[in-house]
């Protein structure tokens, strides 16, 4: 979504902001790697945050590879860490995923140029509570098996003893 | 939106072919003067930003080689020029405006049923333009309550969202009126920004000559009329479109994509379980690629914005 470029504003009392960045794929994610062809299991996908922190989401960006055919017709789609769609599925039932280059900054493609795509809530980010898990859904609509590289930007909130 | 004490709403006026028939064609070298377009008698209207586009053509692949060749000058609410000579368009903006980057202008203010005059000449000795269409984007000013216009309850929570459009099975040459789209009921949505692309899966170019009218839940429109889809939302895939300078290569739009999306401004307030009207039309029987005849094509369009939660 997109944000004018406002300041973002500092941390309250007792927090510290880290940046942070996040990168999910089959290394740490083994259901984002050797996605079969005509894939039709939609099975979610946890994308585990790290303990120490709360995580704001602010942006995302893709990539989606695949052994043959086209990268385009892998689908995906993202849930925050409380189950909540942040794309609406096409069809009720069906799971919420999208061709990455219409909703998330896809580095596949050709025009895919304008950088991340930001996620915004009145939290000024996505709220993700440390050791939280956010969902993914992959649809592998292309011939050969697929493999997906999924980046959140953000940023890490430490928290002492006052902060809000 | 109450803005600036005034009651803003998102407009695009489109001048084209339906306007004045001279730029259905316009023949090598052809200068046209004084084409005249009349504003809605609604509301005043302040000018923002500009775009134009021609129809896609198949004189170098699927291009819009034929823009290169534009050359225009307009006027402000008092007849009066706001430039020199006529001038390249090429050289105002990148890519024409299109895919959802409008060339910015600095505000000019026209009254309700003012009126704007452009001059246009094609500086080619070879290339005919066809359909070429005008966009100028910006909002049209009410008085407040003059017309309904929603917005963020006292206390909201709010999430990212993403609607998506399925438009299944386009003719060729089909419009298709008054579509629905439906908010869900657990939240309202506030529509900032487009996508869209055909289902072809990465076929180049991504829906060529499709339009969109969208309208609120009266049917008043957005737009006088159909805005070209790539110009509207853009997208973030395209085909060789333009004309590099004198080069034989064709280039892709850049920076483009959901990261620099087509903006509505103001946004556009939905509430839970209210409307938002939409028509379509495509225009590619003539276009004859990549097959021919033209096949039905699915069009998505995904709408970017946020579900506002009232508390």
């Amino acid at each position: 979504m997109y944000r004018p470029q406002f300041v973002y504003p500092k941390a309250g009392p007792g927090c510290r902001d880290v940046a942070c960045t996040y990168s999910f794929d089959v290394s740490n994610t083994p259901g984002l790697g050797n996605i079969p062809n005509n894939n039709t299991v939609n099975v979610k996908i946890p994308l585990i945050l790290d303990q120490d922190a709360d995580f704001f989401l602010r942006g995302i960006q893709t990539l989606s590879t695949v052994t043959f055919g086209n990268p385009f017709n892998v689908r995906l789609g993202l849930l925050d860490c409380f189950n909540n769609q942040i794309l609406d599925p096409v069809l009720a039932g069906n799971p919420p995923t999208c061709y990455q280059y219409l909703w998330s900054q896809s580095a596949a493609s050709p025009t895919g140029g304008g950088g991340i795509v930001t996620l915004d809530s009145d939290d000024w980010g996505i709220y993700c509570p440390a050791g939280g898990a956010l969902g993914a859904y992959v649809q592998n609509t292309s011939t050969g098996v697929a493999s997906v590289i999924i980046n959140l930007y953000g940023i890490k909130r430490y928290r002492g003893e006052k902060c809000f | 939106m109450l803005l600036n004490g005034y009651q803003e709403r998102h407009h695009d006026y489109v001048i084209g072919p339906k306007t004045d028939g001279r730029l259905a064609s316009v023949a090598p070298g052809q200068v046209i003067e004084k084409i005249q377009f009349q504003l809605d008698p609604d509301a005043p209207f302040q000018l923002r930003s500009r775009a134009l586009w021609c129809d896609y053509t198949t004189n170098n692949g699927v291009t819009q080689d034929e823009l290169s060749f534009v050359s225009s000058r307009w006027t402000g609410p008092s007849t009066d020029y706001r430039f020199q000579d006529f001038v390249s368009e090429a050289a105002q903006m990148a890519q024409f405006g299109q895919f959802g980057i409008p060339k910015p202008v600095h505000p000019i203010d026209y009254p309700a049923n003012g009126t704007l005059l452009i001059d246009v000449a094609n500086t080619s000795t070879t290339n005919t333009i066809t359909n070429l269409t005008f966009l100028f984007r910006g909002v049209k000013r009410f008085p407040p309550g003059a017309v309904p216009a929603y917005s963020y309850p006292p206390r909201f929570a709010s999430i990212a969202y993403h609607y998506q459009l399925s438009i299944l099975n386009l003719g060729a040459s089909e419009l298709r009126q008054n579509q629905i789209f439906t908010v869900k009921p657990d939240a309202d949505f506030v529509l900032r920004a487009g996508q869209m692309t055909t289902d072809a899966g990465g076929v180049s170019p991504i829906g060529p000559n499709l339009f969109f009218q969208l309208m609120d839940f009266n049917k008043k429109p957005y737009s006088n009329d159909f805005v070209r889809g790539d110009v509207l939302f853009g997208t973030g895939f395209a085909g060789d479109i333009y004309a590099a300078g004198i080069q034989a290569n064709n280039f892709i739009p850049p920076f483009t994509g959901p990261g620099l999306p087509g903006l509505f401004y103001p946004e556009i307030y939905i509430p839970a379980n209210h409307q938002m009207i939409y028509s379509v039309y495509r225009n590619d029987a003539a276009l004859g690629t990549p097959q021919s005849p033209v096949p039905p094509e699915n069009v998505l369009v995904v709408l970017i914005g946020a579900k506002v939660f009232p508390q």
